[in-house]
């Protein structure tokens, strides 16, 4: 995110602290992908990465008045979203990647494929996706969490130590322990 | 640069946070080692598709139902009318000072009653102790003087 976006941001969080629905309106356009990414990433289960999408603004809205702007309006919503996944989780009693399989399957029923994709493609798809899902299982909580924030959503190493209120070079160790291990798991599919 | 080196950046090259020099020292050694540039490929390939995999298919927007639940939590409540009704201020007036006056009257001669009655309990009290006490004096007086004409 460069310096213009994250000043704008934080212009768009002052108008929302304010009450202006048209700001809220413009900050729901600029991030609710970022976070459907992460909540899909963390949860693998659209319906409710939508729903904890909705419940982080909803949220966003409600505690408008205690903004201040300290940091990029960025972590700011992030660290509401990753609470609130917190708070899933604690309420599902799901602390990791527990989601039954039959639902993986189906949602991998739906994603979109290619028409010449054989039956080896698929096959190979579906244990890429197993293997993904158990190393991302695998994974100790804040090195997925540092993961899904860098390498599926995309924010920044200083954006992703804000959020997490942890040093940089800590996030970046996190990071690459991460990378390792699920290259390690991966590597065995990968190379079929 | 040796592989070693450039295999433990090679995550901060994808990245591209890598200081400028440590960039051009990794795509210099890129440049002339396969090996590490396999590492580099499957790294990058990897990454690739476990972002793919990971992100969700189709981001919905679903401001609208937001706007819904928002708009409901904006509702204004209902705000108590400001007029003033007026009041019968003489009435008023004259219904206080009635009630003060009964007030101090009552509270005087109720006061006065009760410290009739408690100087007079407290008088008795003082009474009875006096004729008690004499009542053990005289005992006293009598038990000494039988004692002494018992002894003589």
């Amino acid at each position: 995110m460069s310096h213009g976006e994250a000043g704008s941001d934080i212009a768009l969080m002052l108008r929302v602290r304010e009450g202006h629905e048209d700001a809220f309106e413009a900050l729901y356009r600029r991030f609710y992908r970022q976070l459907q990414h992460f909540f899909f990433a963390l949860s693998r289960d659209p319906q409710a990465a939508e729903d904890l999408c909705h419940e982080t603004f909803l949220r966003l809205w409600k505690r408008r008045a205690r903004y201040v702007p300290t940091g990029s309006a960025g972590a700011y919503i992030f660290a509401f979203a990753r609470f609130i996944w917190l708070e899933h989780c604690r309420a599902t009693r799901q602390h990791r990647l527990t989601e039954p399989l039959s639902t993986a399957e189906a949602w991998l029923e739906t994603r979109p494929t290619a028409r010449d994709d054989g039956p080896d493609t698929l096959a190979g798809r579906h244990e890429f996706e197993e293997q993904l899902d158990a190393a991302l299982r695998d994974l100790p909580d804040e090195q997925r969490m540092v993961f899904v924030m860098r390498n599926v959503v995309g924010m920044g190493i200083e954006e992703i130590a804000e959020t997490l209120q942890c040093p940089v070079n800590t996030v970046r160790s996190r990071r690459i322990l991460a990378i390792q291990k699920l290259r390690n798991a991966l590597r065995d599919i990968w190379a079929l | 640069m040796q592989c070693a080196m450039v295999r433990t950046r090679l995550i901060d090259y994808l990245d591209g946070t890598l200081l400028s020099a440590e960039e051009r020292a990794v795509r210099d050694h890129l440049s002339r080692c396969y090996l590490c540039v396999e590492a580099h490929e499957e790294l990058r390939a990897v990454l690739g598709a476990v972002r793919d995999r990971l992100r969700m298919p189709q981001p919905v927007d679903g401001f609208a139902a937001l706007r819904k639940h928002i708009r409901a939590e904006k509702k204004p409540r209902p705000v108590a009318p400001l007029v003033r009704k007026r009041r019968p201020r003489l009435l008023a007036r004259l219904s206080a000072a009635a009630a003060i006056a009964l007030i101090t009257f009552m509270g005087a001669s109720t006061l006065r009653a009760v410290a009739r009655v408690a100087y007079s309990a407290s008088e008795e009290i003082v009474l009875n102790e006096r004729v008690e006490l004499s009542r053990a004096r005289t005992a006293t007086a009598a038990d000494a003087f039988v004692r002494a004409s018992m002894l003589r």
